[in-house]
């Protein structure tokens, strides 16, 4: 009982504690911060991965999967499947109809070819159109130049179905980097500068290189496609090469469309080569989604042995002439495995921040143990008082774990509220850090130095040395911070090229969040049980003529 | 708890100084005890030896010193500064030990050597109640609280299994929590989908948080209950009679710092008294203090004597050492009966 009196009185009593509980917070705020943005950013990478490809990738690069309709139908079949959709994976040549002239830009894009209506069931690519019809709410915001007034109702809609509805021909969605012209606003939108190279209304030439069946590259192929949308995965890497076409236009472009196969050694009643059967249309890729419980290393067996017994089927059918590709050959991955060269390094280096930012939890105990230490120190006495009393040694370390354990479960709360703060405006900072310092901000800091020179000279006449000191240091402090917004200009420091996304993630992790908070109130009554024991053993006597 | 009689200013300037070897408060009054009782020593210290390490030297304090005190008697013990007899009072209320640990001062005929941490907890807290030189009251706590916290730090003096039992259960949390948090870690580590990844790390989480605190709030649970208790509202009353009766009710809520040295005192005497201890022992009570509300504290305590108290004081004034029964002389670390008394 009287534990809870003398802990109570003593951290209310002395500034002593404040520091203690300042010192655990910080150090709990940048644990939960920058663990919580490693993790944010991995967990960026696995949500956008899945939601890019969905669950399981069946993979026959170049050549392609043939009877892939077949393959996709029993897929479906299975109950473990939610969806699964073709797709061809390859490279083009994109060129851009900037700048003006006759010298375009022309940027290498990793091209999609996919069936926009089962292509969105299982990636979900639609959510990531950016450009949507505005409201009549919104266009009364907009300047009369804003690209986003030429934007139709039907937008949305043809980036869906990758088709200019309104002539019915085929379209093009592109990432929102591919183009340079696109700026990311404060706001964390995207707009064109200039502003007539908005995308959606211009056309891009793609040109695609077929593979010939010997494995030889055939006459490039171009089509134009106009620009029915464009899309932000938040991928950097993704956005800044990958476009989207009509599965049917790749088809034909790379010659993996369904064909005749004739014998050209054997010849009709026509004199033409007799046609031995039909080579099917092919695609690189099927993404497959995982109905709602199934794992995707679950997905992943399931898909492999249903594609042994697809194979199977066909050659023991002895009817088709192209068989799928022999199931060794084919790849048949999760999207965490497709993933494991980006997500592995990554997942070691948040561990490895996590280990070593837990030596903050021993700074924390060290704090804890010098603060308490004093306090130990100056409560000499009372601890003397205490013993002459009756109170047993048990009772005196209680009195300073408890002390600690406030400390530590006080310092935690304000950590996590401080880490909160920074990690949800973590955005917002980095915006104002990377531009120029406003001039209010340096002048008033300047403004705030001047009046503490005042006051600091005003301390100094009336001869008070610590008032003049903290005065002092407090005039240095804000002429330096006061020069430093002054020089500043803006720095970027989470470069998208480099980090693979756009914006930081900004959600505290909250499993990092308890744990660390745990971890520093354990390490606050580590640090304070050396003082309480060492106050335990403190002489009765020797304490009492203590001064 | 005896009835609290209030000095009075009379009494206290009229107190007849030169009284040696006499009840200074003259008619005894009903607590005092029988003669039978008297002459059984209450408490006794036999050829004790105390000596202090200084780095390498030893210094030997008290030599073979030996006392007797019965019960009701007020003792003072004279002496020189330096003469051990702040380190014979130390070694009597059990704040100290001597070379043999105890085992020659006896308390009742029975070696402070052979209680067990609890009793000797309970023989500080109950048996003896300390006033000091200095006053030695806690800055941080009211005038009330000073008092009453003899009465706290009786009621959380339990035995040994109590503590062991709350310590054993916080083991058990750690000991059964690390290896359950690494665990969880491994699981985290296991991705996302994993089943057990999602709800593990949160209930073990949950599990160790929640025992901890219900470790925690059993402790501080308890604290609320014995403040609300009747018990507490008893002890409370009581020493706020006390502190009236010591003239201080209008200080109860202050500071000691707002205190002058005569209140100090006052109310380090009220907290000694709060426990209703078979023996007070002063060291020193007057030393701070002017003459006047020197003389106030020693009728404070001379009213206790004559509610049969056993005051054993320290003093190196013979003037103050004359308001007790009986005088003895601390030499060169021993014991001389003063030649008066």
């Amino acid at each position: 009982m009287y534990h809870a009196q003398l802990t109570n009185r003593y951290l209310t009593s002395r500034i002593i504690p404040l520091i203690a509980v300042a010192a655990v917070a910080l150090c709990v705020a940048l644990v939960i911060t920058v663990v919580s943005v490693m993790s944010g950013f991995l967990d960026m990478l696995k949500k956008s991965g899945r939601t890019l490809m969905g669950d399981v990738v069946i993979s026959y690069p170049i050549r392609g999967i043939g009877h892939y309709d077949q393959l996709i139908e029993r897929l479906t079949a299975l109950p473990e499947v939610a969806g699964a959709t073709p797709v061809i994976d390859t490279y083009g040549l994109l060129r851009m109809p900037y700048p003006a002239g006759d010298q375009k830009e022309v940027v290498t894009v990793q091209v999609w070819a996919i069936d926009p209506a089962t292509f969105n069931s299982v990636t979900r690519f639609d959510e990531t159109l950016w450009w949507q019809p505005q409201s009549e709410e919104e266009l009364k915001g907009l300047s009369e130049t804003d690209p986003r007034r030429l934007i139709g109702d039907r937008i949305f809609e043809n980036g869906r179905l990758l088709r200019d509805t309104r002539t019915d021909k085929p379209g093009i969605v592109l990432g929102m980097h591919v183009s340079v012209v696109n700026r990311r606003q404060t706001d964390g939108s995207y707009m064109p500068v200039p502003e007539h190279w908005w995308m959606p209304s211009h056309s891009v030439a793609l040109t695609l290189v077929p593979i010939t069946g010997g494995g030889k590259i055939a006459e490039p192929k171009e089509v134009v496609f106009p620009v029915v949308n464009e899309f932000f995965s938040g991928v950097y890497q993704i956005d800044k090469q990958r476009v989207m076409i009509p599965l049917s236009e790749a088809q034909q472009m790379l010659r993996m469309n369904e064909a005749t196969l004739t014998d050209p050694d054997r010849l009709d009643d026509d004199g033409r080569p007799k046609v031995i059967g039909v080579d099917p249309a092919k695609v690189t890729k099927i993404l497959v989604r995982a109905a709602d419980g199934v794992s995707p290393e679950a997905l992943r067996k399931i898909v492999a042995s249903e594609y042994a017994r697809f194979f199977e089927d066909f050659t023991s059918d002895g009817t088709n002439v192209v068989l799928p590709p022999e199931p060794d050959l084919v790849s048949v991955l999760t999207w965490e495995q497709l993933l494991r060269d980006l997500i592995g390094p990554v997942e070691k280096e948040r561990e490895m921040m996590r280990i070593l930012f837990s030596i903050i939890y021993l700074v924390c105990a060290g704090l804890v143990l010098s603060i308490f230490w004093a306090i130990v120190y100056e409560k000499t006495r009372d601890i003397g008082i205490l013993r002459s009393i009756g109170a047993p040694r048990i009772g005196i370390v209680w009195i300073f774990l408890r002390y600690g354990l406030v400390i530590g479960v006080f310092g935690s709360i304000l950590g996590l509220g401080l880490a909160w703060m920074v990690v949800t405006n973590i955005n917002s900072i980095h915006h104002a850090i990377g531009e120029d310092a406003p001039a209010w901000s340096w002048r008033v800091s300047f403004g705030a130095a001047a009046a503490a020179a005042i006051a600091a000279v005003i301390a100094g006449r009336r001869h008070r040395l610590l008032g003049t000191l903290l005065w002092s240091i407090m005039v240095v402090t804000l002429v330096l911070a006061g020069v430093g917004l002054m020089l500043h200009r803006g720095t970027l420091i989470w470069d998208p090229s480099v980090y693979y996304f756009s914006v930081i993630p900004n959600v505290v992790d909250r499993f990092t969040a308890a744990l660390t908070m745990v971890g520093a109130v354990i390490f606050s009554l580590l640090g304070a049980s050396v003082p309480a024991a060492k106050a335990a053993d403190t002489d009765p006597v020797r304490a009492l003529r203590y001064e | 708890m005896s009835e609290i009689v209030t000095p009075t200013p009379t009494s206290t300037t009229a107190a007849p100084l030169s009284c040696v070897g006499v009840p200074s408060a003259g008619v005894p009054s009903a607590g005092v005890p029988s003669a039978g009782e008297r002459d059984e020593p209450l408490l006794e210290a036999v050829d004790v030896r105390k000596t202090y390490r200084l780095g390498r030297v030893a210094v030997e304090v008290l030599k073979g010193a030996s006392l007797s005190v019965r019960r009701g008697e007020w003792v003072a013990i004279l002496g020189a500064s330096g003469s051990g007899k702040s380190t014979l009072l130390h070694l009597l209320g059990d704040l100290d030990r001597d070379d043999d640990n105890g085992s020659r001062v006896r308390h009742l005929g029975r070696p402070l050597a052979d209680m067990s941490p609890l009793e000797c907890n309970r023989y500080r807290n109950a048996t003896v109640g300390f006033v000091f030189q200095f006053y030695h009251l806690l800055p941080e706590l009211t005038v009330l609280e000073n008092t009453l916290l003899p009465a706290m730090v009786g009621r959380t003096i339990r035995s040994g299994w109590h503590w062991t039992a709350i310590g054993a259960a916080g083991a058990a949390c750690g000991a059964a929590g690390a290896p359950l948090l690494a665990a969880s870690l491994g699981f985290s580590s296991l991705g996302g989908d994993h089943p057990i990844a999602a709800v593990l790390p949160w209930a073990i989480g949950g599990a160790i948080l929640g025992a901890a605190l219900a470790l925690i709030g059993t402790v501080e649970l308890r604290t609320v209950l014995e403040r609300l208790s009747t018990r507490h509202r008893e002890d409370r009353r009581r020493a706020t009679r006390l502190l009236e009766a010591f003239g201080l009710g209008h200080r109860l809520k202050h500071r000691p710092r707002e205190l002058s040295g005569g209140e100090r005192q006052r109310v380090a005497i009220a907290r000694a008294m709060l426990n209703d201890p078979e023996i007070l022992l002063a060291d020193e009570p007057t030393g701070n203090l002017d003459q006047q509300t020197g003389y106030e504290i020693l009728e404070l305590i001379a009213t206790q004597r004559r509610k049969g108290m056993t005051i054993v004081m320290v003093t190196h004034d013979p003037v103050i050492a004359r308001r007790a029964d009986r005088i003895v002389r601390l030499r060169d670390g021993r014991v001389e009966p003063d030649p008066v008394t």
